[in-house]
Parts: structure tokens; C-alpha cells; sequence
């Protein structure tokens, strides 16, 4: 599929044509990705960690990446060299929408719902009316250095 | 009108061009359900959350067509290869069956497998 749909999306948003893009697939969505899971897709309908609320909402979510590690770290999105972060965002009525993961280097990549992941500069730059904005943020130790 | 006897009717003339009938062609389900389809898909294209996909307006359009639609949902995901859409939920409740054992719901290629299994078991596909 083209990226040009982005822009319409996203208008905050500004690819860098050197980024690599992954294939789309429906395997896995951004909440799987952020938790480094692409074998399935996270939400309280299909896979959901064990003792997690079958909720969706931004408490749960909390939840199942606290079975995974992480904790609350309020509305620090900056880089801390020895973690990883994950944004969630939320519309306006404060439902999830979407999540994204720091990379070491310090820029954010997003899984987009069935399609492709994304490389961007700061959570805000997927701030759009499809996801919203980041409302929270969370650590745990690096695991990865990707 | 008058008659010779010298009766008189009125009479309304009408056309067929002044009442504008508006004749609408039939759809078949085929083609509604391929127009229901892509819209769908183009309207869930950044969903990430299954209740959102699932409750979009075109998805419950197909999902009230009722069982007529099923053989074509499967054709549909027969077509898409390993890289199916969330057909599943519309499936469960069209056919009151549900052949995706619990651990495989997190994938979507697995639950493709199990439909088109069940599928094949029940004659809707070849």
C-alpha cells in the first residue's frame, strides 16, 4: 500500500524516506507491538494477559504491561538511556486508541491497527482525531537495543 | 369528458414522466456485500481495537444480511490469504458456531485456518 494516506491521517507527521517500513499484517496491532508481542493481537476480545480485567480501557492497559514489566512513569516521554517507554493515547472521552514504543535512539515506532509500523520523532506526531493524543507513558528496563 | 347525454365526468390526466418514478435496480447480495466490504476496510484501515472494527456501521450492515452472506465471506477470506480481516466476529454470529479454540484468538492467520476448516466441514467451500 502507498504511505500517502498518512499525511491525510496524520497531519503532524513527516516520514523520513530513509525509515524502513514493515509489511502490513493483521498478526498483531500497536498494543502487541509496544509490548514486543507479534504473534497476536492485544485487546480484551482476542488476546488478553492472564488475570487482566477484559476491559478496554487505559487501567487495563496498565495492567497487561505491568505483567510485562512495566511501570507508570506519569508524562515523562524523554529518553532514559537504560529504558524503554511505551505512549498510550486516548480520544477524547479517555478510551485507548493507540500505543507506541521507544526505540533506543530515542524516536517512538507505532504498529498502525492491521497495517504497517512506523518510525516517528515524538509520540505527538500521531496526535491526530484517528488516535487522539498520548496520555500516559510507561517504563521498564531496556530489553531491547533496536 | 362529456357524453352525449350531456353528463359530465372530470377527468385527471397523469403522466408517468410527471410522477418520476424512481426505479431502483436490485442489488445482489454479492455486490452489496463487496461495496459493505470495502468500506469497512476503509474505514477501520488504523483500528487497533477489535469492538471498534466490529462495530462499524458496514460490518453490522453485512452482519444483518443475515446467513445469505456467509458463503461469501468465506470466498472473501479464502482471497486474503495470510493476511485475513476480522471476519471471525461476523462469523460466530451468523453461523452460531465458533471453531477457534481459545488459545489461537490472539492470531488472525490461525483463526483463518479454523474458519476455512469448518467451512470446508460444512460445505461452504470446495
Amino acid at each position: 500500500m502507498s504511505l500517502s494516506y498518512l499525511a491525510q491521517y496524520f497531519p503532524k507527521y513527516v516520514r523520513d524516506p530513509n525509515d524502513p517500513v514493515s509489511p502490513d499484517t493483521p498478526d498483531y496491532n500497536c498494543i502487541a507491538f509496544a509490548a514486543g508481542d507479534t504473534n497476536n493481537w492485544w485487546d480484551d476480545v482476542r488476546y488478553w494477559p492472564p488475570g487482566v480485567p477484559q476491559v478496554w480501557s487505559l487501567a487495563s492497559l496498565h495492567q497487561a504491561f505491568a505483567t510485562i514489566g512495566y511501570v507508570s512513569c506519569g508524562a515523562n516521554e524523554s529518553l532514559e538511556v537504560d529504558f524503554e517507554k511505551v505512549a498510550f493515547y486516548a480520544d477524547a472521552s479517555g478510551r485507548p486508541t493507540h500505543a507506541a514504543w521507544q526505540r533506543s535512539d530515542g524516536r517512538w515506532k507505532s504498529k498502525l491497527g492491521p497495517q504497517h509500523d512506523v518510525i516517528h520523532g515524538t509520540p505527538n506526531c500521531l496526535e491526530s482525531n484517528e488516535y487522539g493524543k498520548p496520555v500516559a507513558y510507561m517504563k521498564r528496563a531496556r530489553q531491547t537495543n533496536t | 369528458m362529456i357524453f352525449t347525454d350531456g353528463f359530465q365526468i372530470e377527468t385527471r390526466t397523469c403522466t408517468l414522466r410527471s410522477l418520476q418514478i424512481a426505479v431502483q435496480q436490485p442489488v445482489s447480495v454479492g455486490g452489496r456485500f463487496i461495496e459493505l466490504a470495502a468500506r469497512w476496510k476503509n474505514e477501520t484501515l488504523l483500528k487497533s481495537y477489535t469492538g471498534d472494527i466490529v462495530l462499524n456501521d458496514a460490518y453490522q450492515r453485512i452482519l444483518a444480511m443475515g446467513p445469505v452472506v456467509v458463503p461469501y465471506i468465506f470466498a472473501q477470506l479464502q482471497s486474503e490469504g495470510d493476511r485475513p480481516q476480522y471476519w471471525f466476529w461476523a462469523l460466530e454470529r451468523l453461523t452460531d458456531a465458533d471453531p477457534v479454540p481459545k488459545e489461537d484468538r490472539g492470531s488472525a492467520k490461525k483463526m483463518r485456518l479454523h474458519w476455512l476448516g469448518w467451512a470446508t466441514e460444512n460445505g461452504y467451500v470446495a
